[in-house]
């Protein structure tokens, strides 16, 4: 199974590698992503909550872009159908093509931060390093990762029924642009000491309650996750996916 | 329907390869396979012939567990192809479309279903290398295929569906866009293939010279049903595929419109000189030369001729 998965990942980095124009502009799109939020934010690039949200809003976007294209992609350039013919299982091909579509989008958020932080440093060094704190940097690493499968799993299931990838791409933007906008909006009601809290304002919250919120998010979307991959694979019948073509 | 094989396959009672039992397919309101029973016995080369549309992809796609069907089942390798579908893929070799990816390269291609079919690492190469250089794309094989011609790719995917070496080959419309020397390297190809490996090949064809040169056995198929199944010879003096050539000058039209209507007359047709009936099997000829020397016309010669698979073809699909 493992190595199934890999293989399928083997492919679909290689088709990606081989449009170089556009896998290299992503990741210049996300250097200058970086850059920017960096002169914007300063040095609470590293630590504030906000820039926690980019690291997981960065991400979504990305794997959007990719996953459309994994099986409304393969239906449009007539290769699902022999794919399907294959000894490979089912679960192989979705895990393989979710992985990446993960990786690449983790790839490209861990550029634009990497790039932030070295912005940062150029801006503010004072004779010791400014590091993003380890905590932070595992919650927002995390954060990522459950964001990147949760989208990924909806592309999924999306693109196995889309005709074209226009049509996955629009489907997937309909759902997920909002739920991008939403957030923003809340953030605006919230109440002022937990709206200055995730400003990135100094004040003195307790490191508990903030982890409790972010244990929450992080449980909450652990759950989504399952549920949405399950749905995913068990969603992945041969005969229908063939009959969509 | 069921049509039993009375042609001589092979010299000992064959085993069933594939077996549709009763075998129908709706896909929403339109019936792409209609109640279809159909053996097909190991080692040999069979071809299902049909029109477009006449249900020839769905039962490959049954057969690969692709497409479940409505009612009746079906068997491949003695397994049910809606509870061992997996099982069933690992033995095939299939092409149901070029099915390559296009923004790879040709040696790409073939690492990834190399890969897929968990041939060894240090045995790739050489397998990759092998099978380009039977299709002398050796040289080209750091090409983008987007880059190449249809036959080239139409190569390049057989040679992936073989890199495995697969007990059951299957094919759909194999020859499109091959040029006819690639066309004939292919069928020698397959030829050896099923003798060396005994492996058993399905094909799927338009092309009915393709299908008389390569099939030891072939079903004709139209909208869903098979209409006839046999070996290519078998199938030609079963089917009336024998017809009766005269040669001669001024052939009354009156009088062929009256043999048109008879029940012995699969077809009949008047190109310059030559008029060339199809009969049925039984029926005589002497009856026809006696009506057109009466009629006036000129007779230079009649003789009968063997009909081609094409001729059975079209006089199944008219007459049904």
């Amino acid at each position: 199974m493992w190595a199934d998965i890999r293989t399928v990942m083997w492919k679909e980095w290689k088709e990606l590698l081989e449009q170089r124009w556009v896998f290299w502009g992503m990741f210049s799109q996300a250097g200058t992503f970086g850059v920017f939020l960096a002169i914007h934010q300063g040095i609470a690039f590293v630590h504030s909550p906000v820039s926690l949200s980019y690291w997981v809003w960065l991400p979504s976007i990305m794997v959007m872009t990719v996953i459309a294209d994994a099986f409304a992609g393969e239906r449009e350039r007539h290769t699902l159908e022999s794919l399907l013919a294959t000894r490979l299982s089912s679960s192989a091909i979705v895990l393989g093509k979710l992985g990446t579509a993960v990786g690449y989008a983790l790839a490209i958020t861990a550029t634009a931060v990497l790039v932030g932080v070295l912005v940062v440093n150029i801006q503010f060094y004072a004779g010791r390093p400014i590091l993003v704190p380890p905590l932070f940097g595992l919650l927002g690493a995390g954060l990522s990762l459950l964001m990147a499968i949760l989208v990924g799993s909806a592309g999924v299931l999306i693109s196995m029924r889309a005709t074209t990838v226009r049509q996955a791409q629009l489907t997937i933007a309909m759902i997920f642009v909002p739920l991008t906008i939403i957030p923003a909006s809340i953030l605006l009601e919230l109440p002022g000491p937990l709206q200055t809290l995730l400003l990135g304002q100094p004040v003195h919250v307790p490191m508990t309650e903030i982890l409790a919120i972010v244990g929450t998010i992080i449980g909450i979307l652990i759950i989504a996750d399952i549920v949405l991959l399950s749905i995913a694979l068990r969603r992945f019948h041969r005969a229908e996916v063939t009959l969509e073509s | 329907m069921k049509i039993t094989v009375t042609g001589e396959v092979s010299s000992q009672k064959p085993q069933s390869v594939i077996r549709l039992e009763d075998l129908t397919v709706d896909y929403h309101e339109w019936r792409a396979i209609d109640h279809l029973t159909l053996d097909i016995p190991a080692g040999i080369i069979f071809g299902l012939l049909g029109p477009n549309s006449a249900g020839k992809t769905t039962t490959i796609r049954v057969l690969l567990g692709l497409v479940r069907p409505t009612s009746g089942r079906a068997w491949v390798l003695d397994m049910d192809t809606q509870t061992h579908s997996d099982a069933i893929r690992q033995q095939c070799g299939v092409l149901l479309e070029p099915g390559l990816y296009e923004r790879l390269s040709a040696e790409d291609n073939l690492r990834f279903y190399c890969r897929v079919w968990h041939l060894a690492a240090s045995e790739i190469p050489e397998r990759i290398h092998a099978s380009l250089a039977h299709i002398g794309l050796w040289e080209r094989r750091k090409e983008r295929v987007s880059t190449w011609s249809r036959g080239m790719k139409q190569r390049l995917a057989i040679a992936r569906l073989l890199i495995h070496r697969p007990s059951l080959i299957i094919l759909d419309e194999p020859t499109t866009g091959l040029d006819p020397i690639a066309a004939a390297a292919l069928h020698q190809d397959l030829f050896q293939l099923m003798q060396q490996s005994q492996a058993t090949i399905i094909l799927t064809t338009h092309n009915l010279s393709e299908a008389e040169k390569l099939c030891s056995l072939v079903g004709i198929i139209r909208a869903g049903k098979l209409l006839a199944l046999g070996p290519p010879g078998e199938l030609r003096e079963r089917m009336g595929g024998m017809r009766f050539e005269i040669s001669g000058r001024h052939f009354p039209p009156p009088l062929l419109q009256q043999w048109r209507q008879l029940p012995g007359v699969l077809s009949l047709q008047v190109q310059e000189n030559l008029l060339t009936l199809a009969l049925r099997p039984g029926t005589a000829t002497a009856p026809f030369l006696t009506q057109l020397v009466q009629s006036g016309a000129e007779i230079d010669d009649a003789q009968w001729k063997t009909g081609n698979l094409e001729e059975v073809f079209l006089s199944v699909i008219e007459e049904r």
